[in-house]
């Protein structure tokens, strides 16, 4: 009885097992695809900016610099994203001229965001409610005065990879950790995790250990310290 | 445990008991910087949060012979810490320039092992959610997250003041770590540039902050070779980075667990060093 | 191929392998992790840019210059003013200022009391035209009660109640009252100031200069600068670096003062006035004399107060008592300040007999001793001085049978903050209609028909001139840290507005105008630097044309004894639980140590000895009682409390407020009663005795 069917199932053996993968497959597949093409733009959603905002168009046409607007105060503080007193001290009124019929469409836009900047926030006296592409968590202290001297001092003497930027080229350092004004954008609406409430790409510690857990930070700078301290309330408040 | 680790700079705190008056000051400003939630009914100790606890102490005579004194209790900053040791998880650890002992919230899985181990009872749990009343979170300070429920909390020595104080020197161009007369490495930060929430409000002088590390620090200069200077149940090796000042000897006695006929100590190290 | 078990277990598994080796189940995890660390009902931190503003701790009547911070224009921290001549660190109360502007107990609209006995919100214009009938209807049969004798909003009242022909104008019963009383007693025409700074030698009587009397910050920083930390080489019995100031202190219980005092002496409650009758007597032995009216009645009056005699009158070790009299004279600029032990309550006569040592010590008007400092004129031409609105006692007014038609009580609260609170509340509920002007909805304002929400401290220009303690005549501004919330209004603008409408316009159109015309007084400081936090300080002394030792007042100095009962009462004060006007703010209470309030239940200090005579042990419940009214508490055995006497904390047992002040003991105010002062016009709940039972 044993035998028997033991010699029935070998006869079949080999069609079956191909046919027993395919089920397999049906099931692997589609969770792969949903899980890696699907699953991540489930996770966010768009926020739209209060208004059409283009880092190019100011660094450009605007001829400013990032320090020009996300600025260190005098305690050492960083701005982070500016308020409307930043702005006004160049937007003293509408500049984009009006668009006319040949206009482009970022034209239209800008000269719209400008309109909606003066009516809505400077006339109403009330802030704008950016949607940060990168807060950090309130457990966080970020430091831009730490990175702008350490790193940005150190890399400076570095070539290639490791240079954080050079004096012709300031925002490097910037786009380090942010993403590029070309990025930013493309992507006018910043998405925000539905989860957590945070933009995706927002900065996660791993990303900071990137540079702070580096072994090649640990080493004593001939002034008695680490570089790039990797202790908890480096980071931690 | 692992090797006690040595930094440049210590900061550190000296706590003058003979000008002290219990006031209370100091509790309140820490509360309010650290961003601690008050609690309707404050009168269970085992259920309030507070960083800074200020204990009565009396030279247990019968009147009128009595003499009452305060006693601050921020956390100790052990160097020797009985809390970053038992830690499963490492949330608390003394790893950075300073020397004070972080306490990461996030990370902290509640389980109070280090409130056990804490001989300074120095350490609390959050047994509430940090809410205020309504309106009232509009006075939190940006610079301390709040704490959800479940973890453990206690004194930072105010780090987050030293964060900005370095940001201070950084953003104008300065090294936050300098070479002093002494050939030895200091902070940069000036003596009055990074003081503690409760020394800042004490009207009487009581606290002084500063590097225990550096001589041209007032609080270096009140410790050392200070007999009137004591630091708390020095005999357990803690090592902290608190000291107490009073000329009255029963107050420096209840400093630690005297015999009877045992003399005062001194400050020092009783427990051989490791290392 | 049908869909079987095996088929469906296949590909079950090929789905759940699939999903391991996608984000979606590492995601999640981690962005669960992250979402629990940011429940939507803890509050999220808010950055932005610092910014500090001088002012003032409007709530804290001990006096704290304070720096505000701001982030983003919110206030967030109380700071000190390290630089200030009435500042040094902050207090307590001070500290929690920032808290208080969103206290759950904090007025936010006006209420009026309906036909139901309920009160009701209204708007501010409804509000206005209901106070501006009321006065209308009353005339000058108005009465003022202010809770504020440090600002000019006192000036506006009085100007006001000029105007409508009413002379009844009262502030709160405090240490500065007593002292304007005795300083005109004693014909001296101007205000007792204390030259702290300079003196080697303090003996403060009752007074508890480092927690509540007068100008507290400034004491403290005086006492900071005058004592050195205790620095001892090992070996060495004696410290390096003397103490410049010797600090002793007589009261019924071992204050914060006390703590840190180089000598406690402990007395019996309320006999501070005696023991300095006896030091009057010691120093006139020691041939100290003094140019006085009565210099001679005052010498054979004292020469009956022997140590031995005042020994056994206010407790004081007759031995100790010589030898602090004996440092007193040896001292280079001794300076005796007499005080209530909390703040009210102890009459004028103490000030007197301090008046009287102070004077035999020859220390008027020197470096270090006591100072007469210049009256300041009032804003107003109508308004009465300060000195004279302190020479009437509320507790009488609202005795007397005769009631005012109309009561505006101006941030005070009398039925929590005066004695006997029972016969408070009934004296002002007797008044036809009551106005409470307040912050917070406290005992009083509960009581009140219209209830007007005041702007806090923080939210308002005020100014603070020449607090009761200082040694210089001084004034500053306190600038608005923060816009006032919505709902709430300047007391000042108001009562100016309300006289605008009734015709009586004071000549003012709004309060910064009185305050600007009040710093023009001072001179030498603008008004933008004093907005800034620059005070005004006149170094000018007034100078006494007669001084009397009032011996046929002081003589009633021994006479009241306590009032019966097998204990003596001593309350005593701790700003950290706030004053009657803030409740205890959020966050102070976590400052009560665990033997000071056990859930609902105050505590009592008796000494062992003495709670061993009266049967009770630590941990027992007890009632205490006197003249029928009764309230519970714990026995906690303290030593530092004077024989035959219990020691209890002021501050508690608020019916009104918010969850942070209410149902935590009982008001001590309960237990006492006051008692005329005869010779004075002032009132007397310093020496209450009290029974003590177990529960």
């Amino acid at each position: 009885m044993e035998e028997n069917r033991h010699s029935a199932d070998s006869a079949t053996c080999r069609p079956k097992c191909i046919s027993g993968l395919v089920p397999f497959l049906a099931g692997l597949v589609p969770a792969l695809l949903f899980g890696w093409l699907v699953f991540p733009g489930l996770l966010f959603s768009k926020a739209d900016e209060p208004f059409y905002f283009s880092h190019s168009t100011h660094l450009t046409k605007g001829g400013a610099t990032c320090a020009d607007c996300h600025r260190f105060r005098d305690d050492g503080s960083f701005t982070g994203v500016p308020q409307r007193e930043t702005c006004l001290s160049c937007h003293d009124g509408i500049l984009t001229p009006e668009p006319g019929p040949k206009a482009t469409e970022v034209e239209t836009a800008a000269y719209t965001a400008e309109k909606t900047f003066m009516e809505g926030y400077v006339k109403a006296v009330r802030d704008i409610p950016w949607v940060t592409h990168q807060k950090q968590p309130d457990n966080v202290f970020f430091s831009h005065a730490a990175h702008f001297s350490k790193c940005y001092t150190c890399h400076l003497t570095m070539k290639d990879k490791l240079s954080l930027g050079s004096p012709e080229d300031p925002q490097k350092l910037c786009m380090t950790c942010h993403p590029s004004t070309a990025e930013l954008d493309k992507g006018q609406a910043p998405e925000l995790n539905i989860l957590t409430g945070y933009s995706r790409s927002t900065l996660k510690m791993s990303e900071c250990e990137r540079c702070h857990a580096h072994p090649g930070h640990f080493y004593d700078d001939g002034k008695g310290r680490t570089v790039a301290n990797n202790a908890c309330y480096t980071c931690h408040k | 445990m692992s090797a006690k680790k040595e930094f440049n700079v210590k900061w550190g705190m000296a706590i003058d008991l003979d000008k002290c008056t219990g006031c209370g000051a100091c509790m309140v400003a820490c509360q309010a910087e650290n961003n601690l939630a008050p609690q309707a009914d404050a009168s269970n100790k085992l259920r309030v949060m507070n960083w800074l606890v200020v204990f009565e102490l009396s030279n247990n005579k019968a009147f009128p012979d009595h003499e009452t004194a305060y006693l601050p209790r921020p956390c100790q900053q052990c160097a020797e810490q009985p809390c970053a040791t038992v830690c499963p998880v490492v949330a608390t650890e003394r790893n950075e320039e300073g020397g004070i002992v972080s306490q990461i919230y996030p990370r902290c899985i509640g389980c109070r092992y280090c409130m056990a181990a804490c001989p300074y009872h120095a350490r609390y749990f959050n047994w509430f959610d940090p809410i205020w009343p309504k309106g009232m979170e509009k006075s939190l300070t940006p610079d301390v997250s709040t704490r959800p429920r479940g973890v453990v909390e206690k004194c930072s020595f105010c780090h987050h003041r030293f964060m900005k104080a370095k940001d201070k020197i950084r953003a104008k161009g300065g090294e936050v770590y300098v070479r002093g007369v002494d050939n030895k490495m200091h902070c940069a930060v000036p003596e009055d540039g990074y003081v503690t929430s409760c020394a800042e409000a004490c009207p009487n002088g009581a606290i002084v902050f500063g590097d225990l590390n550096n001589p041209d620090h007032t609080v270096s200069k009140l410790v050392r070779g200070n007999a009137d200077a004591f630091r708390l149940l020095e005999r357990l090796g803690t090592d902290t980075a608190v000291y107490y000042i009073s000329k009255r000897e029963w107050v420096r006695r209840l400093g630690d667990n005297y015999v009877p006929d045992e003399e005062t100590q001194k400050p020092r190290q009783i427990l051989p060093k490791k290392h | 191929m049908g869909l079987d078990r095996r088929t469906f277990i296949k590909f079950a598994a090929g789905a759940g392998a699939g999903v391991m080796l996608t984000p979606i189940p590492w995601k999640l995890l981690d962005d669960s992790a992250i979402w629990t660390q940011n429940w939507p009902w803890i509050p999220s931190l808010e950055d932005g840019e610092n910014t500090y503003v001088y002012a003032f701790s409007k709530s804290d009547p001990s006096i704290v210059p304070i720096q505000v911070r701001k982030v983003n224009g919110r206030p967030v921290r109380i700071l000190p003013v390290p630089g200030h001549p009435l500042g040094g660190g902050v207090s307590a109360l001070s500290a929690a200022e920032a808290q208080m502007l969103h206290s759950p107990a904090r007025l936010r609209r006006p209420l009026l009391r309906g036909q139901d006995g309920k009160l009701q919100e209204i708007s501010w214009p409804q509000a206005s035209n209901v106070l501006l009938d009321e006065i209308r209807k009353a005339g000058a049969k108005t009465a003022f009660i202010s809770g504020d004798e440090n600002s000019s909003v006192i000036e506006v009242i009085s100007a006001l109640a000029g105007a409508l022909g009413s002379g009844d104008v009262y502030l709160m019963p405090s240490d500065a009252q007593d002292a304007a009383v005795a300083a005109s007693l004693a014909g001296i025409g101007a205000r007792i100031g204390y030259d702290l700074e300079s003196s080697d030698h303090v003996l403060a009587l009752g007074a508890n200069i480092l927690e509540n009397w007068g100008t507290v910050m400034r004491n403290r920083r005086i006492f900071k600068n005058a004592r050195p930390h205790s620095f001892r080489k090992a070996g060495e019995k004696q410290g390096a670096g003397a103490a410049s100031l010797f600090l002793a202190y007589a009261g019924p219980l071992q204050t914060n003062t006390a703590a840190v005092a180089d000598l406690w002496l402990p007395l019996y409650p309320g006999t501070e006035s005696v023991l300095a009758l006896g030091i009057a007597h010691l120093l006139l032995a020691a041939g100290k004399t003094c140019a006085a009216d009565d210099f001679d009645a005052f010498r054979e009056f004292v020469a009956g107060f022997t140590p031995e005699k005042t020994a056994g009158i206010t407790g004081v070790d007759a031995a100790k008592l010589k030898q602090e009299v004996e440092k007193l004279l040896a001292a280079k600029s001794p300076l005796v300040i007499v005080g209530s032990e909390f703040g009210s309550g102890a009459g004028a006569v103490p000030v007197l007999a301090g008046l009287a040592v102070n004077a035999l010590l020859g220390n008027v008007n020197k470096p270090g001793g006591l100072s007469l400092l210049p009256k300041s004129a009032p804003a107003f031409t109508e308004a009465a001085s300060r000195e004279d609105i302190h020479k009437k006692s509320l507790i009488r007014f609202l005795a007397a049978q005769e009631k005012p038609a109309l009561l505006l009580i101006h941030d005070a609260n009398p039925v929590y903050a005066l004695p006997d609170p029972r016969k408070i509340r009934e004296a002002i509920q007797a008044v036809p209609f009551k106005v409470a002007f307040n912050s917070f909805m406290d005992e009083t304002a509960a009581l009140c028909d219209l209830i007007l929400p005041a702007d806090m401290g923080l939210e308002r220009m005020d100014d603070v001139e020449t607090p009761y303690g200082s040694g210089k005549a001084s004034y500053c501004i306190s600038a608005p840290a923060t816009k006032a919330q919505a709902g709430v209004l300047n007391a000042g603008n108001t009562l100016l507005q309300t006289a605008r409408r009734l015709d009586k316009a004071l000549g003012f159109n709004t309060y910064e105008d009185v305050l600007k015309s009040k710093a023009a007084q001072y001179g030498k400081v603008g008004f933008d630097d004093l907005a800034a936090g620059v005070p005004a300080l006149s170094e000018e002394k007034a100078t006494v044309s007669s001084f009397s030792f009032k011996a046929d007042i002081l003589k009633q100095a021994p006479a009241a004894e306590a009032g019966g009962g097998a204990l003596r009462l001593a309350p005593y004060v701790r700003m950290s639980l706030g004053t009657a006007v803030t409740g205890i703010p959020p966050y102070n209470n976590k400052t009560l140590r665990a033997d000071e309030l056990d859930g609902t239940l105050m505590s009592v200090m008796l000494n062992r000895a003495t709670a061993v005579k009266h049967k009770v042990a630590a941990g027992d419940k007890v009632v205490l009682e006197a003249g029928g009214k009764k309230i519970t508490a714990k026995v906690r055995i303290f030593e530092g409390v004077m024989n035959d006497t219990a020691g209890v904390c002021l501050g508690f047992g608020h019916s009104e407020f918010d969850e942070f002040s209410k149902n935590k003991g009982h008001n001590v105010m309960e237990l006492m009663s006051a008692l005329p002062e005869p010779g004075t016009g002032l009132d007397l709940w310093c020496r209450t005795g009290v029974d003590i039972k177990k529960a």
